[in-house]
């Protein structure tokens, strides 16, 4: 985060642009950080760390500029050092595993492909977000950004703060993840 | 995409579907460039294959969509955040007298 030495706003400016520009995007930041954290006390505490930062650091934030990936870019941060160092390291997947699978498994893959679209349509939310859940937190990530959120690949490069290669591929592994996970469900409702 | 089209190659798999996954994703993402959308408008019409593989991802982002529960921040955390800068406000006006 960029450190001014002279204030760009006024301390009535600071709060209208707190109130009109940051917490429009509340419930999205509380949703995300509920979703990476999976609990509604840290969720609670992260949303407030990253508004209260981002009230603090506001003369770092250009009026009418992307306050949604900015007020991300922190939640991400604050995670990382201070959520995530507290807990276990994730579970790591097997990506070569799960690659195999779908290449050498393309014949059946399209013949019951229709059936597992119909499935899918068919599953409720609990299923799917069972499903998103699964995923390692980084890929979890990417996808509630882009999918749920609605961020570009650029904007997502930004919050995260790697290149958008690295966007790209994170996105790709956890697709076949998550559609991995999907296909398991739709085996599981009698979809082979 | 013309779905009673008759498709070609209906259970040969793509020669080349690592490149339309790929290409299928950005497009999907918004994130394609015009060679791209091309490529994708032309190829996944006649690909049976890399069309089931499209119809597939475009169910699981609607359903990531519509059938996951969207949070709302509870409504006791959004008040007392303004009452803190509220509060910070205050503090920072009495310095500035």
């Amino acid at each position: 985060m960029r450190k001014r030495t002279q204030p760009r706003y006024a301390p009535e400016e600071k709060v209208e642009i707190f109130e009109s520009e940051f917490l429009p995007h509340i419930h999205s930041i509380y949703n995300f950080a509920y979703r990476i954290t999976f609990d509604e006390d840290d969720a609670k505490d992260l949303v407030q760390e990253t508004y209260l930062k981002s009230f603090r650091f506001i003369d770092s934030f250009e009026k009418g500029t992307n306050a949604k990936a900015w007020l991300f870019r922190i939640l991400k941060n604050s995670f990382i050092n201070e959520f995530r160092k507290k807990n276990k390291e994730p579970v790591k997947v097997d990506y070569q595993e799960v690659e195999a699978f779908y290449n050498t498994d393309e014949v059946n893959y399209i013949i019951s492909a229709n059936l597992q679209v119909e499935a899918i349509k068919e599953m409720i939310g609990d299923e799917v977000s069972i499903a998103l859940n699964s995923l390692d937190v980084d890929f979890r990530t990417v996808i509630i950004l882009c999918d749920i959120e609605g961020f570009t690949y650029e904007e997502m490069a930004l919050i995260l703060d790697v290149p958008i290669g690295t966007i790209r591929s994170r996105l790709h592994r956890a697709r076949n993840l998550l559609r991995d996970m999907l296909k398991k469900y739709a085996g599981s409702m009698g979809y082979k | 995409m013309a779905s009673t089209r008759k498709m070609k190659n209906v259970e040969r798999p793509c020669p080349d579907h690592e490149k339309c996954v790929h290409i299928i994703n950005l497009v999907m993402d918004g994130e394609a460039n015009e060679e791209e959308e091309a490529f994708f408008f032309s190829h996944v019409r006649d690909c049976f294959h890399c069309a089931q593989f499209y119809k597939l991802e475009q169910s699981i982002r609607d359903a990531i969509k519509k059938k996951i529960e969207v949070l709302s921040a509870p409504a006791e955390l959004i008040k007392e955040l303004k009452k803190k800068v509220k509060d910070s406000f205050q503090e920072s006006s009495k310095d500035a007298q």
